[in-house]
């Protein structure tokens, strides 16, 4: 029977949600009980899951959408199956979901999928079962020492007990999902999916941080305020257009190069890593990424930002200058090519031309690229045009 | 002297030593038995099965005695009951013998003696000796009884091997002690007609059970013609020139004397450990019994105390269980056992079942429980088999519903007892009881009924309404 999925009511004033993430796709297979997209609350993340097997036939809401509780979002129904859409959703609209039941369900601390405290196919005695669900300990993992290997009470006890005493503290568990389970998703994806070659380099900064301090009061004439990272999105997306094969992505048996730089912008937010994305910026200048960045930062930040302003990334620039952090490895995003890390901008005694010592602005670059798309030295050449672009005040003049 | 080497040599063919030889054969072990007596052990010889074969018969006859619609005398023929009673032991000692020669086990008849952790010398019964030795020893010599402060004589004053072994029946009798064994024997003795008088200086029958369940046992074995002496202790048994015993009582009230044909004293058990060697080897003993760890092991490595001997309980069902578990855990993981589960009965008429926790067990231990009881008055099944006294009742933990103990004064209950069993060796709670179906009418939808009951939802019973 094909089913309409709704959003749930979560809670008893919960009037709507935002769907974050689809984790399938129209068309997808799913099984019983997989996760299909993600919708958010003001007070918590929630996974929908499939009621049953079969195709997710229907997708009728979109990733940033806020919906109302009862809202038909899909349809999951038997392969070939048809149906009558207009009835289902008319239907769907009709019962409403029970909210003491649901709301039970979310009392009850779980892993990422769910009430996985449920699962049948672990063999527990109904009194582990109950013990587990209110002590919110998941039975995966746990061994039983009960008739054929069974949980028992006392084997949840321990856990309970270990989880109390043991040597790890633990002061606090939280659900892996939402966004925590996109970035964990998405690093795990990447970390072993491809392989990544480190190279640093460092630059002088010193024209620059000069160059910087000329330009300021114009800049601030014009009401925008430009930092160092606008100037290196607008300088990185330069040496990406002359550089192309860096701005690019293994896609299948192909390599798609692009023609234009979408520069993702690596966020930090009280909800996780963000990297919400500033397209076309090889085609603005310098105010109007600094604007644009500035804005989508302050949306990142905010939690307001579209699933729009996240997606077809060529490259990535995360910056942790800002905390101090003098070298680092960030990993690719996928599925771009490679990823950009930005340490703090620093001061040091340097030997110039002509064995003169001087104190210069010095920052370190740090490219981590895809191998299997990027050969070391086309990015060496990418870091060295950098470089160039960065330390001469004529090129940097000329990009800016 | 001859020697012969095993994986397992086993001391004692009681359950304990017979299961664990069947198991360990079954799990591919040469293993090695000695007995210096009969294969059985007190369970098949002088205690389950000569004393529920006794008690069959002697329900059988109280009951067409009894019966309302029979008319003439029922004569009994006592000796023909002793003599089923050889019958049944024979067939099942000698059906333990079958089944260990099928697995292959050595059986030894003879007394077996440790000379080192891994050596025992067997005084066989033809008076020759031999060696034998095994990478592991398990002692289940079991139990012997102790009178004190009696003495018995096998004639006026008994123990219970001497009361399996009267050749006709007495006319009255006094059991000193009101025990699983003292009520059991009471219950046969009055089924044949006897006159029986039980004397216990507690202030109840079968301390080990749920309070409830030990009055209104008491109340029944009244209405049968049992006489119960509470606060009662007897102090001596003294022959008179009649031929009779004369038992002195100290009771509440003062001294007192009662005359009767015999007195059976039960006694209490202690571990059956002389001429073992134990202390050759450094085996340590505790009160009498030989002292095990959780894996049933002793003091000395490689060597394992089952049963009765280790004093963890005195029940066929404990030492059988131990006996698998014992071995078990030579040839991979052994499950724990697990103490409070081993359920206790008590063949009366009708029967006691339990396991787990009494009522007042629960309230010393602090556990917020309720409990649900269902009377056998309120029982089709039972009003068919004509029986309307005793209980089931069932104490439940409050927040999770475990099942913390069952009681059970009922026809059959020590089969019902296992209900019980499987469901907390399980954790199964009230709900678990509440969904199965029961057959109808049966004894067993008792359990269903007193699950209900905690919430007054029984079917056939109201709470409240009396019985």
């Amino acid at each position: 029977m094909a089913r309409a999925i709704t959003i749930p009511q979560l809670g008893l004033t919960m009037e709507k949600a935002t769907l974050t993430t689809w984790m399938k796709e129209e068309g997808d297979r799913v099984e019983k009980g997989e996760t299909l997209c993600i919708i958010e609350t003001d007070k918590i993340d929630f996974e929908i899951e499939a009621p049953q097997a079969g195709i997710l036939v229907k997708i009728m809401a979109r990733e940033g959408d806020i919906l109302p509780v009862g809202e038909v979002i899909a349809v999951v129904a038997r392969e070939g199956e048809s149906f009558d859409l207009d009835a289902l959703i008319k239907e769907a609209k009709e019962v409403k979901p029970p909210f003491e039941e649901k709301a039970a369900e979310i009392q009850v601390p779980i892993s990422s999928s769910g009430l996985r405290v449920g699962r049948r196919d672990l063999k527990a005695s109904p009194l582990a079962r109950r013990l587990a669900a209110e002590k919110g300990v998941s039975l995966e993992g746990i061994i039983g020492t009960g008739p054929g290997g069974s949980i028992s009470k006392e084997d949840v006890l321990r856990v309970v007990e270990e989880r109390q005493r043991g040597p790890l503290q633990v002061s606090k568990r939280v659900p892996v999902k939402g966004i925590r389970r996109v970035i964990a998703e998405r690093m795990s994806l990447s970390w072993h999916t491809s392989p990544r070659v480190t190279q640093v380099m460092e630059v002088d900064m010193t024209e620059l941080v000069r160059f910087r301090e000329e330009s300021r009061s114009d800049w601030e004439s014009k009401g925008v305020r430009v930092s160092l990272n606008d100037i290196l999105i607008k300088v990185v997306s330069r040496a990406l257009i002359e550089i192309p094969e860096i701005n690019s992505s293994l896609k299948g048996d192909e390599i798609e190069v692009y023609g234009n730089v979408n520069m993702g912008i690596a966020v930090a937010t009280d909800r996780g890593l963000i990297v919400p994305v500033l397209r076309n910026a090889d085609k603005k200048s310098l105010l109007e990424i600094a604007e644009e960045s500035n804005l989508l930062i302050q949306k990142t930040r905010e939690g307001k930002i579209g699933p729009d302003d996240l997606k077809f990334g060529t490259f990535t620039i995360t910056n942790l200058g800002t905390y101090g952090i003098d070298l680092f490895t960030p990993i690719i995003n996928p599925p771009e090519s490679a990823i950009l890390g930005v340490g703090k901008l620093d001061r040091k005694v340097k030997v110039m031309e002509g064995d003169q010592i001087a104190i210069r602005s010095t920052m370190n670059l740090c490219l981590v690229f895809d191998h299997r798309v990027i050969d070391g030295a086309i990015a060496a050449r990418f870091l060295s045009r950098l470089k160039e672009i960065l330390e001469i005040r004529d090129q940097l003049k000329e990009v800016v | 002297m001859e020697e012969k080497r095993f994986d397992l040599v086993i001391v004692g063919g009681g359950p304990g030593g017979y299961s664990a030889a069947i198991r360990a054969a079954a799990k591919g072990l040469k293993v090695c038995l000695v007995e210096r007596e009969n294969l059985g052990g007190t369970c098949l010889n002088w205690g389950c099965f000569p004393t529920k074969t006794l008690l069959h018969d002697s329900r059988f006859l109280s009951e067409l005695r009894s019966s309302g619609f029979l008319e003439g005398e029922v004569k009994l023929k006592f000796e023909k009951v002793m003599e089923r009673k050889e019958r049944v032991i024979q067939n099942l000692t000698h059906g333990i013998e079958t089944l260990l020669i099928h697995r292959g086990v050595t059986i030894i008849e003879g007394q077996g003696m440790l000379l080192g952790p891994k050596r025992l010398a067997v005084k066989k019964r033809d008076g020759s000796e031999m060696m034998v030795s095994g990478e592991r020893v398990i002692l289940s010599t079991g139990a012997l009884l102790d009178p004190y402060p009696f003495k018995t004589d096998g004639e006026k004053v008994l123990s219970s091997r001497d009361a399996l072994r009267l050749k006709e029946l007495p006319a009255s009798l006094a059991i000193v002690g009101c025990g699983r064994r003292g009520v059991e024997f009471g219950t046969i003795f009055r089924g044949f007609g006897c006159e029986v008088v039980l004397v216990e200086k507690e202030d109840r029958i079968l301390q080990q059970e749920d309070v409830e369940i030990s009055h209104r046992l008491r109340r029944i074995l009244a209405t049968k013609g049992i006489k119960v002496m509470l606060h009662t202790e007897a102090v001596e048994a003294e022959v008179s020139d009649g031929g009779k015993v004369i038992l002195h009582l100290n009771t509440k009230k003062g001294s007192e004397k009662i005359e009767v044909n015999k007195v059976l004293v039960p006694g209490r058990r202690f571990g059956n450990i002389e001429d073992l060697g134990l202390d050759k080897i450094g085996i340590a003993v505790e009160g009498g019994f030989i002292r095990v760890d959780e894996s049933l092991e002793t003091s000395v490595s490689g060597v394992y105390g089952v049963g009765d001997v280790n004093g963890k309980g005195f029940l066929a069902h404990k030492a059988l269980v131990e006996g698998i578990l014992c071995v078990d855990q030579f040839t991979g993981r052994s499950m724990k056992i697990d103490l409070r589960l081993i359920p206790r009965c008590t063949y009366t008429d009708p029967e006691v079942g339990s396991i787990g926790l009494t009522e007042k067990e629960a309230e010393e231990r602090g556990e917020e429980f309720e409990v649900g009881k269902f009377p056998i008055a309120a029982s089709g099944r039972a009003a068919t088999l004509g029986e309307d006294q005793g209980i089931v009742k069932i104490i439940f933990s409050k927040r999770y519903g475990e099942i913390l103990g069952a009681h059970i004064l009922a026809p059959q209950a020590t089969e019902l007892i296992s209900l019980a069993s499987l469901a907390m060796r399980n954790e199964l709670g009230i709900e678990e009881l509440k969904a199965a179906v029961y057959a109808h009418p049966t004894l067993s939808e008792a359990f269903f009924e007193a699950a209900l009951d905690v919430r007054g939802e029984a079917i056939h019973f109201i709470k409240g309404g009396g019985e």
